[in-house]
């Protein structure tokens, strides 16, 4: 494994691992991907000492790397959370979803949307796995961090430049 | 090694300088499209349960969603926090703002300057020295939003430019 694949391995399980964690999600919300792939810029730049400067597309390609690995990783931890507890956020939330359908009288579109989500729970609640919930799981996961590593890549690749040539 | 010295936008020919608007005109398309689908709950009744889940679980990858902390009106909640929302709105006013004005290089202090007050209003309101506030919450998020976008966009800029 290159140098660039095994710092964004590393920051980006780190950045899983605390995304499962749920205090240190409220402390850093929205910065934990991209740290981490600053991180993985940094990482990446202590392994190449030779370079003098980090090109923004290997800015970028780490942090997409990053981000990737923290989503597979973030779902994988997800799902065996959910196979363990036989319970997640959607299984808690659906009570009050259908009390609000009920409520609001939405119709057979609404109904039919409904039944989806009920097939999931029930699909958790029996056996602790759902495939669809499990592909949504991953598919946010993969949409949002590879945004947020990419431009937490590009925001480490500035830091690392700027520090670097204020050295020199 | 021979580094490629960086143009500055004055010395950028017309073809550069369309590729760099292009570019600005498509990063402050998805940031719109990012900031509405986070201010829908205001704008529309989503009426699907599964594509109100959908898009939750979306935000909710990239926030904490805890409700004390989310800004809503007339009982509708917005998909991220308080801070979340002043980041994003950050760098769209800064998107908005670079449109028409030239920003020089920026000095690295100014970015940790700019996370400082995020970072202590985190700190402060987590531990307990004060109570959480949206608005002060809002704001901090705001003006790191503002210069993280200033970063991301000159760095990128630069690189259009100069390949």
């Amino acid at each position: 494994m290159n140098n660039r694949n095994l710092s964004a391995l590393v920051c980006g399980f780190a950045a899983a691992v605390l995304t499962v964690i749920p205090g240190v999600e409220s402390f850093a919300c929205c910065l934990i991907v991209p740290i981490a792939s600053g991180f993985s810029v940094a990482l990446f730049k202590k392994s190449n000492v030779e370079l003098n400067k980090i090109q923004t597309v290997t800015g970028v390609m780490l942090g997409l790397l990053t981000g990737i690995f923290a989503a597979v990783f973030a779902g994988v931890f997800e799902i065996i959370l959910t196979l363990i507890t036989k319970s997640n956020d959607l299984v808690a939330a659906l009570p009050q979803t259908e009390q609000m359908i009920r409520n609001m009288n939405l119709g057979p579109a609404a109904e039919d949307a409904l039944g989806l989500l009920r097939q999931m729970v029930n699909e958790i609640e029996s056996t602790g796995f759902s495939f669809i919930y499990s592909v949504i799981i991953i598919v946010t996961n993969l949409i949002t961090y590879t945004i947020f590593g990419m431009l937490g890549g590009v925001i480490g690749t500035v830091i690392i430049n700027k520090r670097n040539s204020s050295q020199n | 090694m021979q580094i490629a010295t960086i143009k500055t936008i004055t010395e950028l020919n017309q073809y550069t300088k369309y590729k760099i608007l292009i570019f600005k005109f498509l990063f402050i398309s998805l940031l719109s499209i990012w900031i509405s689908g986070l201010l829908m709950p205001f704008i529309i009744d989503i009426k699907n349960p599964l594509l109100s889940y959908l898009i939750n679980k979306i935000y909710s990858t990239v926030c904490h969603q805890e409700n004390f902390k989310c800004i809503s009106y007339e009982g509708h909640r917005m998909f991220v926090c308080a801070r979340c929302t002043g980041i994003y709105f950050g760098a769209f006013i800064a998107a908005i703002v670079e449109l028409r004005f030239i920003f020089p290089e920026l000095p690295l202090k100014l970015l940790f300057l700019s996370s400082t007050p995020l970072l202590l209003d985190v700190i402060f309101s987590t531990t307990g020295v004060y109570e959480y506030s949206q608005i002060f919450a809002f704001i901090t998020g705001i003006i790191f939003g503002f210069v993280i976008y200033l970063f991301i966009i000159k760095e990128l800029e630069n690189f259009i430019a100069n390949n």
